[in-house]
């Protein structure tokens, strides 16, 4: 069920999402001098998850350091380091408090470029983790990527694997002109993932096919990939059905042709979001297609996003908040075979434990 | 600057800024921000930037009374003060926020509070007085070079109305006479030879700005979408 397939043994290896951030951050502080990085916790014992561990160390503090609570503030230094050739490294080891630097991320980021006619640039890299399993409650597992993508002026990734951030974070760094911001999911940090050394993908800053069919077309995101991927080899299992997986990747640059492509040959879609549907990701996609020519979708689409709800604490009520390997299953059959599809879903109720339980590789 | 006032291509900024965004990079001037306050921790982040890499510059940030009253003000000056950053904050304290009173808005007075952060400051009352401003920045540079924050708040006076070139006096939410007790003081109305004698040369730069400007072609829709990212 991975893309690793195709990689010649020779050139593969097993890394985690946490272990590839940090030698992601370790080479690109090697490579800039102007890099720094900045968050609550990036020089403490925990290192955000591992991924920022040692770095305060072999960099010294004033590259790698702790911040005061002040999300805003911290924003603002960073875009006035920016402003002076810094490349500022942020971290938020929960999505949620980027909202408390909404002011500087839309306000002032998004916009240095084009307000100032292209003389003030802020390129920065803003790293959000998105909380999960039980008692993450409200406040602490919001994914926020429609959000910061609605805004033009910001480029919005979301790497679903250990090569998504090997392709990205060092074309990102210190490359991209402006602000970045990355949303990691924290059920991908302790997951094992087969990588090669050199990426085969072209322009790894937007979307790709990781698994390629016939049947229907899922599009996803973050650890949703890792669900389309686990469904498509049930379903071709179980059903015989053929499903083409797209890793969106980029939230605010997909390659709409790619997905557009897809669905003309699929003519079936489910589009698989860690966020809400209602605004969001789910919803441009589907605007994507029906600009381009609605006549492509043979049927209504399926979709899978969180409850129109805040989350819910109770596992037993983020068990249902949540969709399950059942609901992105059923949402496959019911494009490629119809509602009354007949097949047996799989019994899993959480997606959460599944991937605490099995690391990997994928 | 004019031609950006215009929205005019020739503008610094294309026409994209106008008048709440202007900026002079090549001075060091590095943007401003219709968002009050918003801006500080820029000046902060750009200290700590030019501090890392030595060479004794510094940076400075400049900003009204009722920037003291936003969250991120707060936030700058804590970390300006704990990771000891080469940036001067000067507050222009001219006692309104559009048309608030700074007796309805502030429990507190802006040096003291800064001290409270450990970032020692002055209050200069006489704003009209260049030669006083000049002296007191000049000590207060000195001191941010030596590796600390430092906070002037320098008294002024609004004399027209909130964006515009009206008066507003009747509306009655602020008196004349305190105005009037500023321009009595006020070198540029008071030293009449002072004035006359840079008039002339500042007239003719004026002029030639706007003219430059009003010849200077509006951007079109190949503008519209440059520079988003």
């Amino acid at each position: 069920m991975n893309a690793s397939s195709s990689i010649p043994a020779s050139d593969a290896r097993v890394v985690s999402y946490a272990q590839v951030l940090l030698e992601t951050m370790d080479s690109t502080m090697a490579e800039h001098s102007n890099v720094f990085l900045m968050g609550q916790g990036v020089d403490d014992f925990k290192g955000i998850f591992g991924s920022t561990t040692g770095l305060a160390a072999k960099y010294g503090s004033d590259r790698v350091f702790d911040v005061p609570l002040m999300e805003e503030g911290m924003t603002g230094i960073a875009l006035g380091a920016a402003l002076v050739g810094d490349y500022p490294v942020m971290t938020h080891i929960r999505a949620d408090f980027a909202f408390l630097a909404m002011n500087q991320i839309v306000n002032l980021a998004s916009k240095y470029s084009y307000m100032f006619g292209g003389i003030m640039r802020c390129p920065m890299l803003i790293r959000l983790v998105v909380g999960r399993s039980w008692g993450q409650g409200a406040q602490h597992s919001q994914s926020p990527q429609a959000t910061f993508a609605h805004y033009p002026g910001l480029t919005v990734v979301m790497p679903s694997s250990s090569q998504s951030i090997l392709d990205m974070y060092p074309k990102i760094i210190n490359r991209c002109p402006g602000p970045v911001i990355s949303i990691e999911h924290r059920l991908l940090y302790n997951l094992d993932f087969t990588v090669a050394k050199q990426s085969a993908r072209g322009d790894s800053l937007t979307s790709y096919v990781l698994r390629p069919g016939r049947d229907v077309t899922v599009v996803a995101t973050s650890i949703m990939v890792l669900e389309a991927m686990r469904a498509a080899s049930y379903a071709a299992e179980r059903a015989g059905v053929d499903v083409e997986v797209i890793d969106l990747n980029s939230i605010s640059h997909p390659d709409w042709d790619l997905v557009f492509n897809s669905v003309r040959k699929t003519g079936r879609l489910v589009i698989a979001d860690t966020s809400w549907l209602e605004y969001g990701v789910a919803g441009e996609v589907v605007r994507q297609i029906v600009l381009r020519d609605p006549s492509v979708l043979k049927q209504p689409p399926s979709m899978l996003g969180m409850a129109p709800a805040p989350c819910p604490t109770a596992k037993s009520l983020e068990d249902l908040y949540y969709p399950s390997q059942h609901d992105t299953v059923n949402g496959i059959l019911v494009q490629a075979l119809g509602p009354d599809h007949g097949v047996e879903l799989p019994s899993e109720a959480s997606m959460a434990d599944v991937y605490k339980r099995f690391r990997g590789p994928f | 600057m004019f031609a950006e006032l215009y929205g005019r291509r020739d503008g610094v900024s294309g026409g994209k800024a106008g008048s709440m965004h202007l900026s002079a990079p090549d001075v060091g001037l590095m943007g401003s921000s219709a968002v009050v306050a918003s801006a500080i921790p820029h000046a902060v982040g750009a200290a700590m930037a030019l501090k890392r890499r030595g060479g004794g510059r510094i940076a400075v940030a400049v900003y009204g009374d009722g920037a003291t009253e936003e969250g991120v003000y707060h936030e700058s000056l804590n970390f300006a003060s704990l990771k000891k950053i080469p940036v001067l904050f000067i507050c222009e304290n001219n006692q309104l926020a559009v048309h608030s009173h700074l007796a309805e808005r502030q429990s507190y007075h802006v040096v003291e509070h800064a001290s409270s952060f450990g970032v020692p400051g002055r209050r200069i009352d006489q704003g009209w007085d260049m030669i006083a401003v000049r002296e007191a920045t000049e000590e207060a540079v000195a001191h941010v070079r030596n590796g600390k924050p430092y906070l002037l708040e320098i008294m002024t006076a609004r004399y027209k109305e909130h964006v515009g070139i009206g008066e507003d006096f009747h509306f009655q939410y602020r008196s004349r006479a305190e105005i009037d007790a500023w321009k009595e003081r006020d070198p540029l109305i008071v030293d009449q030879a002072l004035v006359r004698e840079l008039t002339a040369e500042l007239v003719r730069e004026i002029d030639a700005a706007v003219a430059h400007a009003e010849q200077s072609p509006s951007p079109q829709r190949a503008d519209l979408l440059t520079d988003v990212l």
